[in-house]
């Protein structure tokens, strides 16, 4: 009978992700350009929050260093390209590498700690990326940061500087994120991270090596978060010193805590929610930060659990 | 089954445990008793790794537990319900079920089993565990822990909170499985509970070992429970 129901429930969950995919398929052909080019890069940057959120969300740790990793894959993605004239396809198997060995190292370490001090040994770890592109400005061109050719960004036959290829290989990449982690979410490795963030002691008690997990969260985690950084290098054709700033370290956690920790879905929804809140309110003020802050906290207030996660927990229980 | 030989232990700086000996074998329900802050907790934590034994030796069926990592206690057939119960809340009845057979690498007879045990589990497999009742939550905790197939059950206050009904069910529960051969160790304030259970009992007082005597022994002689309890 349990897994009956498990199966269930998941299906829907699943079949409900699907109609998402198929919906965003269909606005390419609805929007205008300006928001059609704007979802694309909120695809690209919720891959980036689902990263996020398969450490804070699913696992419970809190990281103040993501940026660290997008920046590795962005780097990973844009010096081979640059310096070493890479194509496409090289240069992203190099940023996954990057991602999957800087996300391990740091785990390793920063797994010593727990807690605060897991945030302020991540953040340090952070800090010290973003200077150190800054120290090797001759080749990150540092704050300036560099463009990657409209010519070189031509992957596997497409043109991925121009709007629909740009849009559509977004997409592509938003449902494997998506897909990958409900697959992770129902996955035996996925219940133990829930274990973990529901109960750690307990976790470890009833058998589990809670630190090789956490470990395995942190890789995961840090890879797709590469993966998003090498993307919107790719796709936007630019890296720069300010995507491994702290300010990057925290937009994830805004988005993912405004969508829903611990939801499939909530990533993309808090990262819609907020380009556009910054993007409306931008229009209309300069103090846009503060109507952005407001919003936060009534947001925090009256919907504690993000918005996926107060849609869940009041109509569908069942959604990953 | 199990044997303590000068178990010492604690938290940072601070001894609790001083050189706690005890034997439980396969079959029998050892109860410890003591006051508040004896070192009751603590000697469960220092059984599974929790806590280091900062001297001393345990040794379960032939293998050192101090000498291995706290994460593969567990896999030796020792299941540990600390006080508290300390389920996965936002989990289901049936995920939290999982987990256990998942540790225990069990099947789902296992989980058949447990719920033969627990029907009320079996109502209630799609309920998120922090909407249980107390009761409940101490049959979810008893169960999880029965799905890693234990030899060996460490059982902290599990009576804690409970209606008279639900004692009933987990001292039943407590009986039925030293009858298949678990060896139990309880920690309970309830001595009334415990006597009519246990094979043996030990008073811990300020982190030491008072005495160990048969439950009979104890019931025969009242006494003994002020001298060392005040009750």
């Amino acid at each position: 009978m349990i897994e009956k129901t498990g199966m269930t429930d998941a299906r829907k969950s699943l079949y409900f992700h699907l109609g998402l995919i198929g919906a965003l398929f269909i606005l390419q052909f609805i929007l205008p350009a300006y928001h059609h080019g704007n979802l694309a890069r909120i695809m690209v940057l919720a891959c980036y929050a689902m990263g996020y959120n398969i450490l804070f969300g699913y696992t419970g740790l809190l990281s103040l260093g993501h940026a660290m990793f997008f920046a590795a894959g962005m780097y990973g993605m844009g010096l081979p390209m640059v310096h070493l004239g890479w194509t496409p396809e090289p240069a992203l198997i190099s940023a996954i590498v990057v991602g999957v060995v800087v996300s391990a190292g740091i785990g390793f370490l920063a797994l010593r700690t727990s807690g605060v001090s897991f945030m302020i040994v991540t953040l340090m770890f952070a800090q010290a990326g973003f200077l150190t592109i800054l120290y090797f400005g001759e080749w990150t061109r540092g704050d300036e940061g560099f463009v990657i050719k409209q010519a070189e960004r031509v992957m596997a036959g497409f043109d991925l500087s121009q709007p629909t290829n740009r849009y559509n290989a977004a997409l592509i990449l938003f449902s494997i994120c998506l897909l990958l982690t409900i697959r992770l979410v129902h996955s035996r490795f996925g219940r133990v991270m829930i274990a973990i963030r529901e109960n750690e002691e307990r976790t470890h008690m009833l058998g589990y090596d809670v630190h090789f997990h956490k470990w395995m969260a942190v890789i995961m985690s840090g890879t797709m978060a590469a993966l998003a950084g090498a993307a919107y290098a790719l796709l936007f054709g630019y890296a720069g010193a300010t995507f491994a700033s702290v300010q990057y370290s925290i937009f994830p956690l805004l988005w993912v805590l405004l969508g829903g920790a611990g939801t499939a879905l909530g990533p993309f929804i808090g990262t819609l929610f907020m380009f556009y809140l910054i993007d409306l309110s931008s229009s209309f003020t300069t103090a846009y930060m503060l109507i952005a802050g407001l919003a936060l906290v009534l947001l925090t207030l009256f919907l504690p659990q993000g918005l996926v996660g107060e849609f869940r927990r009041k109509v569908v229980p069942w959604l990953s | 089954m199990l044997e303590l030989t000068s178990v010492s232990s604690g938290y940072a700086g601070a001894q609790v445990l001083r050189e706690v000996s005890l034997s439980l074998n396969a079959g029998e329900i050892v109860c410890i008793l003591g006051r508040n802050g004896a070192g009751k907790t603590t000697m469960m934590k220092t059984i599974m790794g929790l806590l280091k034994a900062s001297q001393g030796q345990i040794i379960f069926n032939g293998t050192d537990l101090t000498a291995i990592a706290p994460h593969k206690i567990a896999g030796c057939g020792i299941g540990y319900i600390p006080q508290g119960r300390r389920l996965f809340s936002e989990l289901t009845v049936a995920e939290n079920l999982e987990i256990g057979l998942m540790a225990g690498g069990k099947s789902a007879a296992t989980r058949d089993k447990v719920l033969g045990m627990f029907p009320r589990l079996a109502e209630r497999l799609d309920q998120r565990a922090n909407t249980l009742s107390g009761g409940e939550q101490q049959m979810l905790a008893t169960g999880r822990a029965l799905c890693l197939e234990p030899q060996l059950l460490l059982l902290d206050e599990p009576t804690e909170g409970l209606q008279p009904s639900m004692i009933a069910l987990i001292r039943d529960t407590v009986v039925e499985l030293k009858k298949q051969g678990v060896g139990i160790l309880l920690v309970e304030q309830r001595v009334d509970a415990v006597l009519s259970i246990a094979d043996k009992v030990m008073f811990l007082e300020n982190g030491m070992n008072r005495d160990v005597m048969s439950a009979d022994h104890l019931r025969d002689n009242p006494d003994i429970l002020k001298k060392y309890i005040g009750v």
